[in-house]
């Protein structure tokens, strides 16, 4: 029997058929066990009743960070699955159908096709609520999982409804499982993986990952506005607030959001936001006087397709060009992007951290994919990323002269002033989106205004040097092809270099963290020793190529790699067009 | 013990002589100073308009935000230290225009919170356009043929926005002004002035004389008004068309938010800190 690297499990029906929970459980009870996942839900824009699947990828022996190409088992709870998915069912894969649905198959050769009796056997053991349980336990048999990680499961889940009810979803797995093994009996098509070490995994989705990171910055104040694919960060939020004993408000609109964030901010806590492009654009104004009035605050964009509402349910990374220029006039700030899901758990971090220290708005690019998907990450380590507060002075400030102000944006050789935060004896300042004077005082004169513009721009010199700016694969900078990424085609990226290995070429995979301000200085000797440049993205105008076209002359080697059709890179594509320009 | 004076900053207003608003500088002075507040335990925020520049003339924390967003921003504040005595100044634009859908939910959300909006009827700051409150008929730069629209009529708006304290006073009668500002700095959740202000540059129809012959007392005109009925207060501002001067309507005892978010009594400001080990355990251990 063939060991294979890795399985990809896809199931599909309608929503409220249990697609959803059927993954997330085989999912669940897999990350236990070891494996290594990446999980990606699909759905219509609309609530109820429209098609919907979930992926899994599955592997013993790699990380995964994408959900792959071809299907190995695709299990359809309706005809749509079938008519939209069959195609992705690899070469001897298997297609498990409800026979309850009468299932049409144009018999495409290499592929099993089973029609079995999902319904019937939930019927016959549960109650028909019970077929993803009967799916799940054909899924397991399938793909030669053994049974009783999943009993445990079943029994944590159902366990509070009563022993029958366990005793019923077990029994309807299991005639599930049996049914399927009988079923491919003397076909060894589908492959076996091998059963992992068992490690210290969380099994996660990006958004979810955010958060935490959020409440290990010491975060406890969130203002929000719900959008797709932004809303499970608030959500999240929100289910843990008893335990976490802060303040979540759903505000009326994302102008909102971010002021109160920002209001929060200036008060001395940690506190953020999280949208997606069109809250992003409502927020703009308020970026500006966090810009102008130094106030810190941790706005997170979880990157979908725009413009406009454009596709809500799909990825892109075509918000680059805007977060960097969001806020009229000079407004600078901070813009880090995500490099992983699990990085989701740090860069949050560093994101409180850098807002503090910088006493600045800092966006911090998600996407999608990251925000929507989950994956099993290696355990985080909450105390990694410690917390930095920068100038932040809460007592022992001299007197104050009497009806004077405290110094709080006065003139330093690195542009960061001392900042004290309301309820500070002797710390008071006036705040301001005017341009002002050393304490907040409203200040049109040359000199002031010329001292405050090159004050406020000259601390974001050292911002590259506070984080780490990028993840590169390989130390050397020396490369036939440098290809470089931003949030989620890193695992897309990472595979291909893995399939371009026989091409005997040097190639290198440059994730980026930071966007602005540029790690120009840092960046430089792996664009220089790179023949080629090939950068990835999903948008149409290439903004990442933008980037680092302002920014290095060699422009003939700046190659792009584009895709905005609203599906995140597969590695082929990235790699039959490395290939090209190798 | 402060002064009243002590609670102005030493920057001169660059508000007109005999602009409304310096009245209200003034009560608002001497509330701080009758409450005996620390300087630093007052958070002034205001957003933008000749009204909002208050936010910079006070001596205490001061914030002058954007157009419309003084609310949000203060919000914030006091979600992050809820010690901080919140006053929030505003003007007419800056409340019922641009800053409208903010008022509603704050008010909702009805955080310790005193909401004084500087109503002038008139955009001052950019001098002389109709403003939501702007009267019918009113000609200004932007309704050359006088204002065609009605008012809005934001005392009743407010009550049915949940507001637990509602008065109107007027920016010249410094005494009646001081008492309402006061009732509303101790009342526990959101309250809500709408304060009359001559705009003596742009405004040349509610001026001083018009405002003291329009202008009703709520206890001349109902000696035993309760402002715990509200229909009564309903009745009162149709009766009167809003130009009645007094608390409307106040409603106690309900739960602040402070009262009912996770944060309980905690000053967040005082808890920026990892998790524990043992907590963080408990939140990642959902997803092991
Ligand atoms: C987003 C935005 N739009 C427009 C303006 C211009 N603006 C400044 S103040 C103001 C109107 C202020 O009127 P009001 O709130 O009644 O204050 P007043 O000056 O009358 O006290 C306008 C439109 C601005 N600052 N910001
Ligand atoms: S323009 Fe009107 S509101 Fe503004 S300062 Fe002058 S009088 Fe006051
Ligand atoms: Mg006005």
């Amino acid at each position: 029997m063939e060991t294979k690297r890795d399985f990809i499990w896809k199931m599909g029906g309608q929503q409220g058929q249990g697609v959803e929970s059927c993954g997330e459980i085989l999912g669940r009870v897999l990350a236990q066990e070891g494996y290594s996942l990446f999980s990606q839900r699909l759905f219509a824009s609309r609530i109820k009743g429209g098609h919907t699947t979930i992926a899994l990828r599955i592997s013993a022996a790699h990380r995964v960070a994408t959900i792959g190409e071809s299907v190995d088992c695709l299990v359809a709870l309706d005809q749509e699955t079938i008519d939209k998915h069959g195609e992705e069912v690899r070469e001897g894969g298997v297609i498990i159908a409800d026979q309850a649905f009468h299932p049409k198959w144009e018999a495409h050769t290499g592929r099993i096709f089973l029609a079995l009796p999902i319904t019937e056997i939930a019927k016959a053991h549960g109650s028909i609520q019970m077929k993803n349980i009967a799916a799940l336990g054909m899924s397991a048999g399938i793909l030669g999982f053994p049974k009783e990680p999943f009993f445990q499961f079943i029994a944590d889940r159902f366990g509070k409804k009563g022993e029958a009810v366990v005793e019923n979803n077990k029994h309807v797995f299991i005639e599930g499982y049996d049914t399927a093994v009988e079923a491919v009996q003397g076909s060894d098509s589908i492959g076996r993986l091998a059963a992992p070490e068992k490690s210290e995994q969380l099994y996660l989705l990006g958004n979810e990952a955010a958060a935490l990171g959020a409440i290990a910055a010491g975060s406890r104040f969130m203002a929000s506005y719900p959008i797709t694919p932004a809303s499970e960060i608030m959500e999240y939020m929100i289910k843990v607030m008893h335990k976490i004993k802060g303040t979540v408000v759903q505000t009326e609109d994302e102008l909102s959001s971010c002021m109160m964030a920002m209001g929060a901010g200036y008060a001395g806590v940690r506190a953020f936001t999280a949208t997606s492009g069109p809250g992003l654009s409502l927020m703009a104004e308020s970026i500006s006087m966090a810009a102008m009035a130094e106030i810190p605050v941790v706005i997170i964009d979880v990157m979908r397709a725009g413009p406009s509402t454009g596709m809500a349910t799909k990825v892109e990374q075509s918000d680059i060009r805007y977060a960097i220029g969001a806020g009229h006039g000079d407004a600078e700030k901070i813009v880090l992007a995500a490099a992983s899901i699990e990085d989701c758990f740090y860069i949050t971090q560093e994101a409180f951290n850098l807002a503090e220290e910088y006493q600045t708005p800092v966006i911090l690019l998600s996407d999608l994919e990251f925000g929507m998907c989950k994956q099993s990450v290696p355990a985080f380590d909450a105390e990694r990323v410690p917390i930095r507060r920068g100038k932040l002075v809460r007592e022992g400030l001299p007197e104050l002269p009497k009806a004077e102000y405290f110094h709080r944006f006065a003139d330093s050789e690195d542009g960061i002033s001392v900042r004290t935060i309301p309820g500070v004896a002797n710390g008071m300042f006036l705040s301001t989106g005017l341009e002002h004077n050393a304490f907040g005082k409203p200040a049109e004169g040359q000199a002031d205004r010329v001292t405050g513009m090159e004050k406020r721009h000259r601390k974001f010199r050292t911002v590259s040097k506070a984080i780490q700016p990028f993840f590169v694969n390989e130390e050397d900078t020396d490369a036939d092809l440098l290809i470089v990424g931003v949030t989620s085609t890193g695992g897309a990226i990472d595979e291909a270099v893995d399939m371009l290995k026989d091409t005997g070429k040097k190639i290198n995979h440059l994730h980026l963290r930071l966007l602005s301000p540029f790690p120009e200085e840092e960046l430089r000797p792996y664009v220089e020793g790179a023949k080629k440049v090939l950068i990835v993205e999903e948008n149409l105008t290439a903004q990442l190529r933008e980037l680092f076209a302002s920014h290095f002359d060699c422009h003939e080697k700046l190659l792009s790699l584009l895709q905005y059709d609203g599906t995140p890179f597969v590695a082929s594509t990235i790699a039959k067009k490395a290939k090209e320009v190798l | 013990m402060a002064s009243p004076r002590e609670y102005k900053n030493r920057i001169i207003p660059n508000w007109c002589p005999g602009c409304g608003d310096y009245g209200i500088q003034n009560a608002i002075s001497a509330i701080c100073a009758k409450k005996g507040w620390a300087f630093e335990d007052i958070a002034l925020i205001s957003g933008i308009g000749c009204s909002s520049r208050i936010g910079g003339y006070q001596y205490c924390y001061g914030a002058h935000t954007t157009h419309g967003r003084s609310l949000p921003f203060a919000q914030g504040i006091k979600c992050a230290n809820k010690d901080m005595h919140m006053i929030v100044c505003s003007g007419d634009g800056d409340s019922y225009a641009i800053g409208l859908g903010h008022m509603i939910h704050a008010m909702k959300r009805n955080m310790d919170i005193t909401y004084l909006v500087f109503d002038n009827q008139v955009y001052g700051l950019t001098k002389g356009q109709t403003s939501p409150a702007s009267s019918k008929g009113f000609v200004t730069k932007t309704t050359p043929d006088g204002n065609p629209e009605t008012p809005l009529n934001v005392l009743g708006m407010a009550i049915a926005s949940g507001c637990t304290f509602v008065a109107q006073t007027f920016a010249i009668d410094g005494k009646q002004m001081m008492d309402i500002i006061e009732k509303a700095v101790d009342h526990r959740g959101f309250s809500y002035v709408n304060i009359f202000t001559p705009c003596v540059s742009f405004n040349k129809f509610n001026t001083v004389d018009w405002y003291q012959s329009h202008l009703k007392k709520v206890e001349d005109l109902h000696p035993n008004y309760n402002p715990a009925d509200m229909g009564a207060a309903f009745h009162l501002l149709a009766e009167t068309d809003s130009l009645v001067t007094g608390v409307i309507y106040e409603e106690k005892g309900v739960a602040a938010f402070d009262q009912i978010t996770p944060a309980g009594d905690r000053r967040l400001v005082d808890h920026v800190e990892k998790p524990s080990p043992e907590l963080f355990e408990d939140l990642v251990s959902e997803f092991r």
